[in-house]
């Protein structure tokens, strides 16, 4: 039973990745990596919400209703994300709650969120459902901290506001518009799928992508007795 | 009754009934425990803003008067006016509304320049309206500057609101120099500036008499 409650807490960091292997939550990834502050403020407000929404569905997956589970839990999303914006106007730093500013609302429709409801957190206890938000709302902020860091390193040679190289004044201006951060999560992408294929020759197999994430296997839209 | 299978709409339309009913309850909680908070914190942020603009120390603010598309109010220190306010917004920037608030010393000078909100490029635009400490690994422990320098923005200080009409940057034939790269930004602040200077100038009397400290 440990190890299964820390394999629902790791797998979401690396194996089943939000962003860097689900490829889900793209339009955050790409609209507010420019600076690894947002970031991981933006990955902070996310895991808040997978946690209590997770939490939430697992305890009422039992008696809602199949017919309108997608509503139910597009409501309990809803009511998180609105707490989180009250409290990160009340308690964040104005600069980080302005660059958020409407991405934070669109946390409801940010398909990690519901995906992990729909795909977890019904079908498993209070205990578990927490740990898979915890462990995919990590992964989602390391990844989006991580590509932060790289394109904010890359337009000045600064990191969180901070320069490292002092000389450095005339900003380079492709890694922080969107054309960078599509070029920068590619580049990811690619070396983590070399990463996984060397390491699966090395063992001597083919490298085949774990059965849950392939798209064929998806029931997610599915609508029972279909 | 299972409640998982059912099919029936008035069982499903009362479930859900019952589900918005508690995020409802539960969001008004929320809501009533931040309101506290969150108005202090916007307090805040205006009071750093302020700050910003190099007026003498003040702890009243006066009623705001608009002029045209500009609105103004007077700050005082117990019961003294110590100087103007003035902020407005236009749409002249390179992706859409600058907005910016303009300090006047009570002789009508320009104490200082703050922009409120802005969407620039960041690197290029981003540079002219923002005011941000430049913090590097040589400076790390230092304590950041109340009011940050920007040399685009600074350039109108203490300029009379008076000689404002005709502001423009020196691409155009002005006096104000702007950022290679940014020309639209630099141009859209400084008709901003321009704007809200020349209209405080104009009405100057009237702002005084109307906002009441």
């Amino acid at each position: 039973m440990k190890n299964t409650c820390w394999g629902d807490f790791v797998k979401g960091i690396w194996k089943e990745n939000p962003v860097l292997v689900l490829l889900l939550g793209t339009c955050p990834t790409l609209a507010l990596t420019g600076s690894a502050a947002n970031g991981a403020g933006m990955g902070a407000a996310t895991t808040f919400v997978l946690i209590g929404s997770n939490a939430v569905i697992s305890l009422i997956s039992g008696i809602t209703p199949k017919k309108i589970r997608i509503p139910v839990y597009i409501v309990v999303i809803a009511a998180f994300v609105t707490v989180v914006d009250l409290l990160m106007q009340a308690y964040a730093p104005p600069a980080l709650y302005a660059a958020l500013g409407i991405f934070i609302p669109l946390i409801v429709v940010n398909c990690i969120v519901l995906g992990r409801a729909e795909a977890f957190a019904s079908k498993h206890g209070l205990l578990r459902s927490v740990l898979d938000g915890a462990g995919m709302g990590l992964g989602f902020t390391v990844a989006l901290t991580l590509i932060g860091i790289i394109r904010e390193f890359l337009c000045g040679g600064s990191v969180f506001g901070i320069k490292l190289i002092p000389g450095w004044e005339t900003e380079f201006l492709l890694p922080g518009a969107a054309p960078g951060a599509f070029i920068i999560v590619g580049v990811i992408l690619a070396v983590k799928s070399y990463c996984n294929r060397r390491a699966a020759v090395k063992a001597g197999k083919l490298y085949v992508p774990p059965r849950g994430l392939d798209c064929r296997n998806c029931r997610i839209c599915r609508i029972p007795g279909e | 009754m299972n409640l998982r299978d059912s099919e029936n709409i008035w069982v499903l339309g009362g479930f859900l009934c019952a589900v918005a009913l508690a995020a409802a309850f539960t969001l008004a909680l929320v809501a009533d425990w931040t309101a506290g908070p969150i108005e202090k914190a916007q307090e805040r942020n205006r009071a750093v803003v302020l700050r910003q603009l190099r007026l003498p120390e003040f702890d009243q603010t006066g009623s705001s008067v608009r002029v045209g598309d500009w609105e103004y109010f007077a700050v005082g220190r117990s019961g003294k006016v110590v100087g103007f306010v003035g902020q407005g917004a236009n749409r002249l920037g390179y992706a859409g509304e600058i907005a910016a608030m303009v300090g006047f010393a009570p002789d009508g000078k320009i104490t200082g320049v703050q922009i409120l909100r802005h969407k620039e490029t960041p690197g290029l635009g981003a540079n002219v309206c923002d005011r941000k400490f430049k913090r590097t690994i040589l400076n790390l422990f230092a304590a950041a500057p109340t009011v940050p320098d920007n040399e685009y923005l600074d350039q109108f200080g203490g300029r009379p609101a008076s000689s404002a009409g005709k502001w423009r940057v020196r691409k155009d034939g002005g006096e104000f120099f702007y950022r290679t790269g940014a020309t639209v930004s630099s141009r859209a602040v400084t008709k901003l500036v321009n704007d809200i200077a020349a209209a405080f100038a104009g009405a100057r009397r009237e702002i005084a008499e109307r906002s009441v400290l």
